[in-house]
């Protein structure tokens, strides 16, 4: 059933795509969504609750100036039928990011060379979860690579310029196709990287010749996975003049307390929290876990930086770093993160303990 | 006196002439935004229309729907007043596909200007996105609307019929 709705959609797309707009194919659909693809982040830029797409990131703005709207709200569909495995020769420099010119839909705006795109900001030598979109589902295995030590952000990217790290084939995913759910698995970041880099994603399907293409901007500058260069204020999301604060309930002695505060950055469907935690023992503490519960199917875009989640949504849990664990008496840490979903209208419970 | 009886009399007529130029104004106004409507309805029509016959032409059965919203800016000809006399509609359109995912926001879908010819069968002409894009509008449209052209939907509500017609449609295919 799941394959014939998959193939009705890609009937319907077809469609949309022949009658309506250029004479072209489109399959199956995926791309990198953590670390995010330029498509996939660009999409979350500009989507506004009411379904248009009016971009806030510079970049992404450039591109759908240049290339209309159509081709981001198919931001999984950076594809190649005739893909086949091939790399260098095939793809040429400079349209990787798009995967040439001959997919159903024209990317080449997202191979700009910009310092502006979308950044996920990321720690050498640490193992994250990489996810791509399942759009479609299909057999096949994901080829990742990163640009070189030395590579120039500043020119066209170029096959010589990537390195590969890794590779999984057929891996679990989170959930079916035809929506934001994705193939996942870990992946541990190379050791010695610093600054800019990009992280190129090949996902070659065994059932066919068809590829997928992702670029994914990142940082490696300690970052647990934030996201920046999104939404209205990209890095810096504008302050709300009035955050949601709720302390917890008084701790029993020798305990923490966890504060949280929530901050509507204007952009539907997401938000952005912080959470203080503050030793109200007498003594030191080494260590501190926040535990709260989202009742509105709210989840995290990305990691929380300044604290490690251990506890998916809807049963949040949230460690401390390796640099914020011990606090002093009435010391307090704060870390924070970027939510998808609406702000809880009451703030959920916190609860705090230590370790 | 003669004087100021004239004056009055000219004052009447001024004064009437400005009220009828009124009324000509409201009333030329009026149909205009009804001709908009009428356009937007018979457009959201022929988009949505297109794709299930197309479909069934290739021997497929399926549940998904398209659902447009659409915004007309301009005319062929230009000063077009009613229904009957419009040979191509230029308007902004954004048509979403109903499927796995029934949320709106994150539907597939296309968006942009497009050129209708009011015609048995009816032509839709979408310029095709890509690089050079802004060219390819600039060539479909008149240039007397190319402002128009690349401007968003100036309203929400086409988008909220379309939305909530996404939510029916979406509801009801499951």
């Amino acid at each position: 059933m799941r394959s014939f709705k998959s193939a009705a959609i890609t009937a319907v797309l077809v469609l949309i795509t022949t009658v309506l707009m250029v004479p072209t194919q489109a399959q199956a659909h995926g791309v990198s969504m953590f670390p995010g693809s330029r498509t996939f982040l660009c999409w979350q830029d500009g989507l506004r609750d009411n379904g248009q797409i009016l971009p806030y990131n510079p970049a992404c703005a450039a591109a759908v100036n240049q290339s209309g709207t159509t081709p981001l709200y198919n931001w999984f569909a950076v594809l190649r039928s005739d893909g086949a495995g091939r790399t260098t020769g095939f793809i040429p420099d400079g349209q990787i990011c798009s995967g040439g010119t001959g997919g159903p839909y024209d990317f080449s705006a997202y191979n700009a060379v910009r310092n502006d795109w979308p950044l996920t900001h990321l720690t050498s030598g640490a193992t994250i979860q990489m996810r791509h979109s399942n759009w479609a589902e299909h057999p096949g295995s994901f080829k990742y690579y990163v640009t070189k030590n030395g590579w120039n952000p500043n020119g066209p990217l170029k096959w010589s310029d990537l390195e590969q790290f890794g590779s999984v084939t057929n891996p679990p995913k989170s959930g079916g196709a035809g929506g934001l759910n994705y193939y996942y698995w870990n992946a541990q970041l190379p050791s010695g990287k610093s600054g800019r880099h990009i992280i190129f994603t090949h996902w070659i399907r065994s059932d066919s010749n068809e590829n997928f293409y992702s670029c994914s901007d990142v940082v490696f500058d300690g970052g647990n996975g934030q996201v920046t260069g999104v939404g209205p204020g990209g890095s810096s999301p504008s302050p709300d003049p009035n955050p949601t604060i709720t302390p917890t309930d008084p701790p029993p002695p020798g305990a923490c307390t966890a504060t949280w505060k929530a901050t509507d950055t204007g952009w539907a469907g997401h938000f952005q929290g912080e959470v203080t935690v503050k030793n109200t023992s007498t003594s030191p503490i080494n260590g501190w876990t926040v535990k709260w519960t989202y009742s509105g199917g709210q989840g995290f875009e990305g990691s929380p930086w300044n604290g490690v989640l251990t506890g998916q949504p809807p049963n949040v849990t949230v460690k401390n770093a390796t640099h914020n664990g011990q606090l002093a008496p009435n010391a307090s840490a704060t870390f924070g993160f970027n939510a998808t979903g609406s702000i809880p209208s009451t703030a959920p419970t916190l609860t705090c303990s230590s370790p | 006196m003669i004087k100021s009886r004239r004056g009055l009399v000219a004052a009447i007529v001024t004064l009437a002439c400005l009220t009828l130029a009124g009324v000509t104004f409201l009333v030329g106004r009026q149909p205009s935004s009804q001709l908009d409507e009428e356009l937007a309805a018979q457009v959201t029509l022929i988009l949505e229309q297109a794709s299930p016959g197309e479909h069934h032409a290739h021997g497929h059965s399926f549940d998904s729907r398209v659902v447009c919203a659409v915004e007309p800016f301009g005319t062929e000809p230009p000063g077009a007043a009613s229904l009957v006399e419009v040979r191509w509609v230029y308007a902004r359109h954004m048509c979403a596909i109903t499927g796995e995912s029934p949320e709106w926001a994150a539907s597939v879908r296309a968006s942009g200007p497009i050129a209708v010819k009011i015609d048995i069968p009816p032509q839709v002409r979408v310029p095709a996105p890509g690089a050079g894009y802004p060219d390819r509008v600039r060539q479909l449209i008149p240039e007397r609307y190319h402002e128009a052209a690349f401007e968003e939907f100036s309203d929400d509500a086409a988008i909220e019929a379309a939305r909530e017609r996404f939510a029916l449609v979406s509801s009801t295919a499951k």
